[in-house]
């Protein structure tokens, strides 16, 4: 049969995660040279890229209720920042002014994205009985009310223009923090968290391409592209838009989670409205209602200005003759990206790509 | 694992079987081998032998129950599907006999054929066919009962006749368990001499005639498969079935040579999918009419125009590597080196992606035959690296006689005999051919039998040929060549091949007998035309439109004038468009798209008129 890769004889197998060996092949080097990146990279290189993949986590998430469910979220960065909060509360330690657990990864990991996930069933009613602009604005009130929160929860939060430690990084009671050896390999603090992000990104990157083929991710699909018409089919409005973003905040909170690991703490007011659509920008760019593009979409975004930053510095211009600092050069950049993404690839580096493969797929031919 | 060579030496140590007997060997010997793929909603649904064989002997039991006796016809009226295949054999295991109906057949003939065959039993495909029964029933005294397979739309019917196929099955179930061994001791009863299927002819002139073919002669074709102009190399029994079943070529390739070599038949989910459902099963094996390669050739040549610069450069180049490698491999063999490298080029920058879209890239042979086929067309394939070679048979000689085959290919001739086939001009130059395939005669008809077969059992094709080295080469039907009043002699359909070669040509009819220069009728390719006239911008609306306008008709010329240059008789100088689609049902076509001559001489008369004022 390997000489009829189109040939299926059921259901079960066209719609596989990997419905052909060139797919199953790329993913696996790609997964490898993944792991091979991590004892060649630099500290430097190795966070940036821990951050990219965690950022990615968050992005999957936005895109299963943006992209794949259709559902205006602008309040993301919140729930990643309830993650965030929820592992430092679980993992973290208790000082005079923050409560802390000390649990383990294996347990402050999922509970924060379970909490994040509770709040986000916790709000879905309000948000699935809205639609469109409405929702956009009911969302644009969480934003503040979840940033209020965070500034006052002080026990939790650390406070405005504080902030806490993060959780601490220990698995099976084994403390990570100082690197760990394996036989005579031994592995720093980064490249720990680097490969527990890895991990974590893969398994919840093949969560998404299963969701998408899955009943409830047709559904999605359904209700994104006509609410009424997805009614009559007999799916269940409340309870699909409510599923989705929960699924949306638990990959929020996972993220949010890691990233303060990575960073080792994390200031109330990182989870602004900026934070927020800084998610929205990824999965623009990346390109929406795909598994890749927002993987794309957080690599574009967490590589691309240390690039910049990188040719500015390296340039040895001092910020008179530049006018502006590297920090705002890259953001007018990236700025400049968003816009031109939105006017002519509206389907983001997603599309770019798929425009790439199917030039490749139709050869000779032009469709 | 069973290879084909295995398959092959089987066949010549134990000779062959008829199809049924066949079948009931294979489900005991290998009963998890897939017989059928089925698509249906997107998905190849898999029947084994096993399930095969015993569908097939609940259809024989069922039957039997509804009177079905030794000799008596039943007949299917259905597209390719298992259900065609699974009763042809169900019915021929009980020595009955299968007729085979288009689908196109509207419902005089249907009224026609079954009449004529005094078929007792229908298999009709779907409520379409189920109708145009219907209509005809009150004139058919033999026909008892009408099987559907498809019951949208059939289910509401009162009319007691009719039953539907899982019924039908589930009554043979009931039966074949009280009495498991009826099919197979009736299968032991059958003789070589008793007659199989009814295959009635086409019928370019006149009515269609019942050829009786025999278990003899399925037999005698199932024997010569490993020798076969189109076997040789097949390493993968893998067959799409889309050429119609009641036809003897469909016949030949799906029901005796696929089963024969245990192979898996692979049913299209429509007509409209087959290019799609081609390039999912790639298969190993590719029997093809003059008309499916010319789309396939016409097809990509559009597509190439709407290609990018550097596809369409890499395209030429291909074909330029291809066209070389084709004429280096025609003349001194597969094993000549430079054919090998820039065939090697080709594939690589073009054509094996090109074979994958068309899915040819699995096979290993390919046959074209049921009609002549133009040599550029041909030609076109050999340069793409696919094997196809031209061959010629009929329905009467159970389409064996002649093959191109690996090693052994002149283009524009239909090849050397077949093992076992005796071919020899007559003094007209008529074909004359005789071998164990040649059949019984035609049913009811003593007097065609008679001048077709003479008493020392040759076979008079009406085919004029002539001898190009060992090759055979067609010329024409004998009653179609063309006599101008000057006195020449022409071949039209060579001619017209020519014409066909043409993307934008999808009929053409040589006109010339007793005139004094020849002209032409064409009918254009709707799609491609007008995709053409999108291009330059010319508004049109229907067939007629389009084919009337002036453009069009100058591109036409250009077509014509292009053809004239390949043609070594006679050149066009008139040709008048045909405002209508041809079609079977208005009696244009024949079942299996051929042109009727005289039918449409007859309807567009005054055009010719026209160009012979």
């Amino acid at each position: 049969m390997s000489n009829r890769p189109d040939l299926y004889t059921s259901y079960r197998k066209e719609s596989s995660i990997f419905p052909n060996n060139t797919q199953k092949f790329w993913f696996i080097v790609l997964l490898i040279s993944a792991i091979f990146v991590c004892f060649v990279a630099s500290d430097y290189w190795l966070i940036l890229l821990t951050n990219a993949l965690l950022v990615s986590i968050a992005a999957w998430g936005l895109n299963i209720v943006s992209g794949l469910a259709g559902q205006i979220n602008l309040a993301h960065g919140v729930f990643v920042g309830i993650g965030t909060y929820a592992s430092a509360v679980m993992g973290g330690v208790a000082t005079r002014s923050v409560i802390g657990y000390e649990l383990d990864l294996l347990l402050w990991l999922p509970l924060s994205g379970l909490i994040a996930a509770l709040v986000g069933v916790l709000i879905s009613p309000i948000a699935v009985r809205l639609k469109g602009l409405n929702l956009g604005l009911v969302t644009l009130a969480f934003v503040f009310i979840g940033s209020h929160f965070f500034s006052n929860m002080v026990f939790v939060t650390g406070g405005s223009g504080l902030g806490r430690k993060a959780a601490n990084l220990q698995i099976f009671g084994i403390d990570l923090n100082s690197g760990l050896e394996i036989g005579n390999l031994f592995l720093q603090k980064n490249q720990i968290l680097y490969f527990i992000s890895l991990l974590v990104a893969v398994l919840l990157g093949i969560g998404v391409k299963n969701l998408v083929r899955s009943k409830t991710g047709r559904a999605f699909a359904a209700i994104r592209d006509r609410d009424i018409a997805a009614e009559a089919l007999g799916i269940n409005l409340f309870r699909f838009k409510s599923v989705s973003l929960a699924i949306s905040c638990f990959y929020g909170g996972v993220a949010g989670a890691l990233l303060m690991t990575t960073f080792g703490g994390a200031e109330p007011g990182t989870f602004n409205l900026l934070y927020s659509i800084t998610f929205i920008a990824i999965v623009i760019i990346g390109g929406a209602g795909t598994v890749l593009g927002p993987l794309f979409g957080s690599f574009f975004f967490v590589l691309f200005p240390a690039l910049i930053q990188n040719v500015v510095l390296s340039s040895n211009l001092s910020e008179q003759e530049l006018i502006l600092s590297p920090q705002q050069i890259e953001r007018v950049i990236f700025g400049l990206f968003i816009i031109l993404f939105l006017i002519f690839e509206p389907r983001g580096l997603w599309g770019i790509w798929f425009r790439l493969r199917n030039y490749f797929k139709a050869w000779p031919f032009s469709y | 694992m069973l290879t084909m060579e295995n398959i092959f030496s089987e066949i010549i140590e134990n000779g062959g079987s008829t199809p049924c007997r066949k079948v009931n060997e294979i489900a005991s010997r290998f009963p998890e081998r897939v017989a059928f793929r089925d698509k249906r909603f997107g998905i190849w649904s898999e029947i084994s032998y096993q399930s095969f064989w015993d569908q097939a002997q609940w259809v024989g039991c069922a039957l039997n129950y509804f009177g079905v006796d030794r000799f008596d016809k039943a007949a299917v009226h259905s597209e390719n599907r298992p259900e065609w295949i699974i009763a042809d054999i169900g019915i021929q295991s009980i020595r009955a006999i299968t007729v085979g109906l288009y689908p196109t057949n509207p419902p005089s003939e249907v009224k026609y054929l079954l009449g004529h065959s005094e078929t007792k039993i229908l298999f009709a495909e779907d409520q379409e066919q189920v109708d145009k029964a219907l209509e005809v029933m009150d004139e058919l005294p033999n026909l008892q009962k009408i099987i559907y397979f498809e019951d949208r739309g059939v289910v509401s019917y009162k009319e007691d006749i009719l039953m539907s196929w899982d019924d039908f099955l589930a009554i043979g179930k009931e039966e074949y368990e009280k009495n498991n061994n009826f099919v197979t001791s009736r299968m032991e009863e059958i003789e070589s001499g008793d007659v199989a299927c009814l295959i009635y002819t086409s019928g370019t002139t006149g009515a269609p005639k019942g050829s009786m073919i025999s278990h003899g002669n399925l037999e005698w074709c199932g024997s010569i498969i490993p020798k076969l102009s189109f076997t040789p190399g097949i390493s993968n029994p893998e067959f799409l079935s889309y050429l119609p079943i009641c036809h003897i070529f469909g016949r030949l390739i799906d029901i005796i040579v696929a089963i024969h070599v245990m192979g898996t038949i692979n049913f299209a989910e429509s007509i409209d999918t087959v290019q799609r459902d081609l390039a999912e099963v790639q298969p190993s094996m590719f029997p093809a009419v003059p008309r499916i390669l010319e789309r396939m050739h016409a097809g990509t040549l559009v597509r190439m125009k709407d290609a990018s610069r550097l596809k369409k450069l890499l395209f030429a180049t291909a074909s330029k590597l291809g066209n070389f490698s084709a004429n280096r491999r025609l003349e001194y063999g597969d094993a000549d080196l430079p054919a090998k490298v820039t065939n090697f080029i080709a594939q690589v920058i073009c054509f094996r992606a090109l074979k994958k879209k068309l899915g040819l890239l699995n096979v290993d042979n390919a046959v074209s035959g049921a009609a002549p086929i133009a040599p550029e067309i041909l030609k076109f394939f050999m340069n793409m690296g696919v094997p196809i070679y031209e061959g010629y048979g009929m329905t009467e000689n159970s389409a064996v006689a002649t093959g191109n085959k690996p090693g052994s290919v002149k283009l524009g001739t239909v090849g050397v005999p077949q093992p076992d086939v005796e071919i020899r001009l007559a003094d007209d130059g008529e074909i004359l051919v005789r071998h164990p395939g040649v059949f019984l005669g035609y049913y009811k008809n003593e007097e065609a039998t008679k001048e077709t077969i003479d008493k020392d059992g040759w076979l008079y094709t009406g085919d004029v040929g002539e001898y190009d080295g060992e090759f055979l080469k067609i010329i024409d039907r004998k009653k179609d060549i063309i006599i101008t009043s000057g006195g020449k002699n022409v071949s039209p359909s060579e001619i017209e091949n020519n014409l066909k070669t043409s993307p934008y040509i999808k009929e053409a009819i040589v006109i010339g007998d007793d005139r004094k220069f020849l002209s032409c009728l064409i009918g254009i390719e709707y799609d491609i035309v007008s995709n053409w006239a999108l291009r330059k911008n010319i508004p049109h609306t229907t067939y007629r439109n389009l084919s009337e306008n002036e453009e069009v008709q100058k591109l036409i010329w250009n077509e014509i004038l292009k053809a004239n240059e390949l043609t070594s008789s006679l050149e066009l100088r008139k040709f008048r468009m045909i405002t209508k689609e041809l079609d079977h049902e208005d009696g244009d076509l024949t079942a299996t798209q051929k042109a009727k001559r005289n039918v449409i001489m007859d309807k567009f008369s005054d055009l010719i008129d026209d160009m012979y004022k």
